[in-house]
C-alpha cells in the first residue's frame, strides 16, 4: 500500500479501514517512511521553476559579482519588515515596468521560416511564418500581414482590416488571426471555433502552429 | 520536510474539499440513456446526460459535466457508457464520472489522428487514421474495447492519385458483401486559409481479414465521400443491405465546390458503387450539404447549408442557416423540415430512434433544444430544452446501447 491522493481523499471521506487510516498518520508524522512524491512529472515542475526564474529574471537587476555576507541571525521581526519592503519593491517595479512597456509595437518574423514567440506584459503573440503584426493597445489597431496567434491577458477590442467593427478577444481564449480573405476581410477564428473550419484547414493550422 | 508533507496534506485537503463542494449539488446524472455534448458561451465544453430527450429543462451549471477542451473536442466517441479519444498518442478509454471523464486505459498510438471509424461488433472497433506528419499515409487499427487491446494494425498503400493532392481524407470505412470497402480522397493546400479536393471520388476493396488491397473504384460525379464520422455522419445501410454515402464538396469539406452534393449507393449484391443511382441534392435544394442520418423505410434526413446566408468559411459556423431535409432515396424527392435554422459546421445533431429523429438545434433566438420529428406521422414538437449558457449543442449520442 503507498500513499497517495486517492488515500488521502479516502482518509479524509472516513473510508479509511484502520490500516489504511494508521498508514496515512504515520506517514504525516514520520519523515523517514518511503513514499512516492507528488505526481506531478519533472518536466513539468522544471516548466514552473524556470517560467517562474523567467519571470522574476526580468524584474531583477543581476548584480556584477555575489557579496558573501556572514551568517547573522535577524529576529523574525526584522526579517518580515525586509520581505514585506523587497514584496513592495517588486510589486512597484513590475506595476512600473509593466505601465512603461509601449502601447504600440511592431513584431516582424518576414525573414524567417519558423515561428517566432513574443510575451508582452498584456498578450502573448506567436508569429507564423513570414508574418509582421503591429498593434497598438491604445487605438486598438491590429494590423497584419501572415498568419499569426494571438493570446490575450486582459480583454481588448481591436479594429482589422475590412471591417468598422471591432472585433473583441477575450482573456483566456487563443485566437488565429489569419490573412485577409479576397473580399480584404481578415478572419479571426478563435481556438475553440477551429473545430468548425474544414479538416484539411484544422490539419494545416495545427501543423503551421506547432499545436498538434 | 514534515511541514511540507503538512502542506500538501492541507493543499488535498483544500482540493477534496472544492471538488467536494462542487459534486454534492447533486443535478449531475452521469448514467442517463442519452449524452448531449455542448460547446459553451464561457468558451467551456461539458457533457450533459439526461434519461429522456423527449422533454424538460436542463441547465450547464447545474447538470454539465466539465470536460477539458485542452484535452477533448467534439469528435470524442460515444458507446455503451463509454467515451474513447485519441490525443497526444494514446486512444483512451475513459467512463463518466460527475467531477469530469476518468480514464480506465489507453494504448499507444503514435503520431496519429482519426479519420474514421466503424464499429464491427458492440466489442471491436475500426480506427482509420493517418498520421500527423504526412496526413497522406493510412492506418487499420482493429481494437477489442473491452479488454482494450490493438488485435490488428496495418499500414494501407494507396496508390497516389497526383503529385499535387497530398493530403488524405476518408469518408467512411464499412464492411459489405464480406468486403472491406474504404472511401476517400485527396486534397491540396493552397495556403493556411484555402484548399480544394480532387475531382474524383475513391473507393478501396480490401480483404477484410488480411487487409489486403483488391481494388480501387474511381468516380468522378462528385468529390469528398463522406466525412470524418466521429464530427457527423454521412452514411449507413438500409434495411435490405444496401450501403448508402453522400457527398460533400462544399466548403465545409472538399472546398470543391463547382461539384453537387449528392447521395450514392452500393447495392447489396455488389461491392461497386451503382453507376445509374445519382440523388443530386444540389439541383433539389441549390446548396450543399453535410451530415446524413437514415430514418429507415428508405428515408434519410440530410443537413444543407444556405449559400445566401453566410459570407464564407469564417462565419460558416456562426451562421443561422442549416436546414433539415427529409430524402426518399427511391423517389430521389426532398421535402423541408419546419424547423428553425440551426449554426454550426457539422454536428452530430440528429439521432433516431422508436419511430423519432430528435434533431438538436441551436437557433437565432438563442434556444438550445432537441426537436422531435415523429417520422411516421411527421408531427413535429420540442423536446428537451438546455439554458441559454449553450453555444452549440454538438452531439446527441445515445450512452446506453439499447439492449437486442
Amino acid at each position: 500500500m503507498k500513499i497517495d491522493h486517492k488515500l488521502i481523499e479516502k482518509y479524509h471521506l472516513g473510508q479509511c479501514s484502520p490500516a489504511e487510516q494508521l498508514l496515512v498518520e504515520e506517514w504525516l508524522l514520520d519523515d523517514t517512511l518511503d513514499s512516492e512524491p507528488l505526481s506531478i512529472s519533472i518536466t513539468k515542475k522544471t516548466k514552473l521553476e524556470t517560467d517562474i526564474w523567467a519571470e522574476l529574471n526580468s524584474h531583477i537587476d543581476q548584480s556584477e559579482a555575489p557579496i558573501i555576507v556572514p551568517p547573522k541571525k535577524y529576529s523574525f521581526k526584522y526579517i518580515g519588515i525586509a520581505a514585506s519592503i523587497v514584496f513592495l519593491l517588486c510589486v512597484g517595479f513590475y506595476q512600473f515596468s509593466k505601465d512603461a512597456e509601449k502601447a504600440a509595437a511592431i513584431f516582424d518574423n518576414r525573414t524567417s521560416a519558423g515561428l517566432k514567440y513574443i510575451n508582452q506584459n498584456s498578450y502573448n503573440i506567436i508569429l507564423g511564418k513570414n508574418a509582421r503584426a503591429e498593434i497598438n493597445t491604445d487605438t486598438g489597431e491590429f494590423k497584419t500581414s501572415g498568419n499569426m496567434m494571438f493570446i490575450p491577458k486582459k480583454n481588448f477590442a481591436f479594429s482589422f482590416s475590412g471591417t468598422d467593427k471591432k472585433k473583441e478577444l477575450k482573456h483566456g481564449e487563443t485566437y488565429f488571426v489569419l490573412k485577409p480573405q479576397k473580399n480584404g476581410k481578415q478572419v479571426i477564428i478563435s481556438k475553440s471555433e477551429l473545430t468548425f473550419l474544414a479538416p484539411t484547414i484544422q490539419h494545416e493550422l495545427k501543423i503551421q502552429f506547432n499545436i498538434i | 520536510m514534515l511541514s511540507n508533507r503538512f502542506t500538501l496534506f492541507l493543499s488535498l485537503l483544500l482540493l477534496h474539499l472544492v471538488i467536494s463542494c462542487r459534486t454534492e449539488d447533486g443535478g449531475r446524472n452521469i448514467d442517463g440513456k442519452y449524452s448531449l455534448y455542448t460547446m459553451n458561451k464561457d468558451l467551456g465544453n461539458t457533457i450533459i446526460t439526461s434519461n429522456t430527450v423527449d422533454s424538460g429543462n436542463l441547465t450547464i451549471s447545474k447538470n454539465g459535466i466539465d470536460i477539458p477542451t485542452q484535452q477533448f473536442d467534439r469528435s470524442i466517441i460515444v458507446k455503451d457508457k463509454h467515451f474513447y479519444f485519441l490525443r497526444a498518442g494514446k486512444f483512451k478509454k475513459y467512463t463518466l464520472e460527475s467531477n469530469g471523464l476518468k480514464e480506465i486505459a489507453q494504448v499507444a498510438m503514435q503520431d496519429q489522428h482519426i479519420e474514421n471509424i466503424n464499429w464491427l461488433d458492440r466489442d471491436t472497433l475500426l480506427l482509420f487514421t493517418s498520421d500527423n506528419k504526412t496526413n497522406r499515409r493510412l492506418w487499420i487499427y482493429k481494437i477489442t474495447v473491452n479488454d482494450f487491446k490493438i488485435n490488428q494494425q496495418q499500414e494501407v498503400k494507396l496508390p497516389s492519385a497526383s503529385a499535387d493532392f497530398k493530403i488524405l481524407s476518408v469518408g467512411f470505412g464499412t464492411i459489405h458483401q464480406q468486403r472491406l470497402l474504404i472511401g476517400y480522397t485527396f486534397n491540396k493546400v493552397i495556403n493556411e486559409t484555402d484548399f480544394t479536393t480532387i475531382d474524383t471520388m475513391y473507393i478501396a476493396t480490401l480483404d477484410k481479414t488480411t487487409l489486403q488491397l483488391e481494388n480501387i473504384q474511381k468516380d468522378t460525379r462528385s468529390s469528398y465521400p463522406g466525412g470524418v464520422n466521429t464530427v457527423q455522419s454521412y452514411s449507413f445501410h438500409d434495411e435490405n443491405g444496401n450501403f448508402y454515402f453522400m457527398s460533400c464538396p462544399g466548403i465545409a469539406l472538399g472546398n470543391s465546390p463547382s461539384k453537387p452534393t449528392a447521395i450514392f449507393r452500393i447495392d447489396s449484391n455488389s461491392t461497386h458503387i451503382n453507376p445509374t443511382y445519382f440523388l443530386n441534392l444540389t439541383a433539389e435544394t441549390h446548396n450543399h450539404a453535410y451530415g446524413m442520418w437514415y430514418l429507415g423505410n428508405n428515408q434519410a434526413i440530410v443537413r444543407s447549408e444556405r449559400r445566401d446566408r453566410y459570407t464564407d468559411f469564417s462565419d460558416h459556423h456562426s451562421t443561422y442557416q442549416f436546414e433539415y431535409y427529409v430524402v426518399d432515396l427511391i423517389s430521389q424527392t426532398t421535402t423541408k423540415l419546419n424547423l428553425p435554422f440551426d449554426k454550426g459546421t457539422r454536428k452530430e445533431s440528429v439521432l433516431v430512434e422508436n419511430g423519432k429523429a430528435y434533431i438538436t438545434i441551436d437557433d437565432a433566438k438563442d434556444q438550445h433544444q432537441v426537436w422531435i420529428y415523429n417520422i411516421k406521422s411527421k408531427n413535429i414538437q420540442v423536446g428537451l430544452t438546455l439554458d441559454q449558457a449553450t453555444d452549440f449543442i454538438v452531439r446527441i449520442d445515445r450512452l446506453h446501447q439499447i439492449s437486442n
